[in-house]
């Protein structure tokens, strides 16, 4: 990735802007009833998918092989595609949905993705070491 | 940076390229045998792409091999354009049947 450290900066520059806006505006009562909560819901959805959309431009420095090459890309292309969607997720009920379930269901959501990227790499792993012996 | 990427997206060529990047790494010589172009005019689209950091070039063993490099974001937009070309080709087709094209 291009100047990943600029990423990494602008990244951490809106979450700490976003929550000096969010403590700010608690601060004057503009947010209602668990409207804090929501807001911090939706900043780390929203972080965690802005981190997973550059997941699959994560290209190690050196391959062995195309095809370890290729099962690399592919990992992190599902991988990065089911956290950005769960981030997305995650912000959105913690946005709209009522206060009992966001939670729940967003810690569902990314635990759900979670356990599919890993099941997927795992998968990978292994018939990759089978198509080696 | 995403003006790059939108010109690196707007030609049917260059999205060609990515979605057989998207199957597996290829060399230079493998991506130009599916054009019917030259190889000069090949290296100027993957140049196109490597500017807009949409492919990266790697040595892999003994051969200079091009890997995908799409972030999400990326990979929608690459999902998007083909979209639309593929509506506006298709409807090209459709004026060139009914006679209508200028």
């Amino acid at each position: 990735m291009k100047r990943p450290i600029t990423y990494s900066l602008i990244t951490a520059a809106i979450m700490l802007i976003a929550a000096g806006a969010l403590r700010y505006a608690d601060t004057m009562h503009w947010l209602g009833s668990g409207g804090r909560e929501r807001g911090i819901g939706v900043i780390i959805g929203l972080m965690l998918a802005l981190m997973a959309n550059v997941m699959p431009k994560m290209l190690p420095d050196h391959e062995q092989s195309v095809e370890g090459a290729r099962r690399r890309q592919s990992v992190l292309r599902v991988s990065g595609w089911l956290f950005t969607l769960a981030g997305l997720g995650y912000a959105a009920l913690s946005a709209f949905a009522p206060p009992e379930i966001a939670f729940p269901a967003s810690i569902a959501l990314v635990a759900g993705a979670l356990v599919i990227a890993f099941g997927y790499t795992v998968a990978c792993i292994t018939r990759s070491r089978q198509d080696a012996h | 940076m995403m003006n790059s990427v939108f010109k690196a997206l707007a030609d049917p060529t260059r999205r060609r390229v990515l979605e057989l990047l998207r199957k597996r790494p290829m060399t230079a010589g493998e991506l130009s045998d599916h054009f019917p172009v030259s190889k000069p005019t090949m290296s100027a689209h993957f140049a196109v792409l490597r500017e807009a950091d949409l492919i990266e070039a790697r040595k892999i063993g003994k051969t200079i091999t091009y890997q995908l490099k799409l972030s999400v974001l990326e990979d929608a937009l690459l999902g998007f354009a083909k979209l639309f070309g593929v509506s506006a080709e298709r409807k090209k087709k459709m004026e060139i049947a009914k006679g209508t094209t200028p």
